[in-house]
């Protein structure tokens, strides 16, 4: 019981540790999303920037998606993880579980 | 090239070549007009084959001096849009890379030392997940770490081309300075003008041919476009390109 409740209190560590995670990508993610260039910022000379432009934007616009899949990647872990000890709790021991179901929003 | 914390590099030689080009402008112009005034103040006493002459080399002169003035206008028009790229650059470093990789451990480092006393299937399958998760962050270190780098060598390419278009501006200065001096008596200013006409067109012709290269290189940047391409292509960290599922749905 006593070792049941160590890991279920590490487990909702873990848990909050994954949502300050989510918290902190997520600061990132509003960051880069700032991050936006006009065509008129590539070249002071005479050429042609509009495939530079467009490459920059293609890649920016990645970017930024990757990390909001972070933000909610890891705010689903941390709810996993606590899900997961409230189940150990709920059975008073460390029971297998059907991992399908705790690894699904 | 690595970046340092400030735009010391490649804002400030940008902005003071920015400055240069400003002031030499003024000074070309002014200095062009006061070569005018000295033929008009002349005219009378030169032949109308030495004016002829004159007027021809004036002409040339002038020619070659808009030449620059268009590259001038348009490089002051894209100076501030050119300067939030400079900034962009830092800012994928500052505030993307390096908080993101401030991430990288924390992600299997257990916020509660008593985690490894939970074993099992379950707690195998968390580990693998949170493996693919670090993976992932990463990733996206070495991808901000990338785009950075390929805005540096374009920020360069800038920064190249107005300090080349700020040597221009300063030796049209100096030819057009001399010529007046030189031109200060009458039976000097012919040859003072056509010496000029003659220098200006091979200093803008040769300057114009430097800015050619350097907007080239600027061009070839887009070679990294297939860098790009790739980068945004490269699935192995990022599944289907995007962040990994750890949590379905």
């Amino acid at each position: 019981m006593a070792e049941l409740n160590v890991i279920t209190d590490s487990l909702r560590d873990e848990g909050g540790k994954w949502l300050t995670l989510s918290d902190r990508v997520a600061a990132i993610k509003v960051a880069a999303e700032q991050l936006h260039l006009d065509p008129s910022a590539f070249f002071i000379g005479d050429a042609n920037v509009l495939i530079h432009s467009l490459a920059y934007t293609d890649f920016h616009t990645f970017m930024v998606a990757v990390l909001n899949g972070a933000v909610t990647e890891f705010e689903q872990v941390g709810k996993a993880l606590r899900h997961i000890a409230d189940e150990y709790d709920r059975a008073d021991e460390i029971v297998s579980l059907d991992l399908n179901k705790i690894y699904k929003a | 090239m690595q970046p340092g914390t400030t735009d010391l590099e490649y804002g400030e030689p940008f902005n003071k070549a920015f400055d240069h080009i400003r002031s030499g402008v003024d000074t070309a112009i002014a200095t062009f007009n006061e070569i005018v005034e000295q033929v008009q103040q002349w005219k009378w006493l030169l032949g109308p084959a030495a004016l002829l002459w004159i007027k021809h080399s004036l002409d040339s002169t002038k020619t070659a001096l808009n030449a620059v003035l268009d590259r001038v206008e348009q490089a002051l028009e894209h100076q501030l849009p050119v300067l939030s790229l400079i900034e962009v650059s830092f800012r994928w470093v500052n505030d993307v890379k390096t908080p993101v990789s401030e991430l990288s451990s924390a992600t299997t480092d257990p916020a509660n030392e008593n985690l490894p006393k939970w074993t099992g299937d379950a707690a195998s399958a968390y580990n693998a997940k949170a493996l693919k998760q670090k993976a992932a962050v990463d990733e996206s270190v070495v991808k901000s770490e990338f785009i950075s780098q390929w805005l540096f060598t374009i920020a360069k390419a800038n920064v190249d081309y107005a300090v080349q278009l700020a040597k221009i501006v300063t030796g049209l200065v100096g030819k057009l300075a001399q010529a007046a001096s030189e031109g200060a008596t009458v039976i000097d200013l012919p040859w003072a003008i056509s010496t000029l006409a003659e220098s200006v067109g091979d200093l803008v012709t040769a300057g114009l041919d430097v800015l050619l290269t350097i907007g080239q290189r600027f061009v070839d940047a887009l070679g990294n476009i297939r860098d790009i391409a790739t980068q945004v292509g490269d699935h192995s960290k990022l599944p289907g390109g995007r962040w990994p599922e750890a949590v379905r749905g």
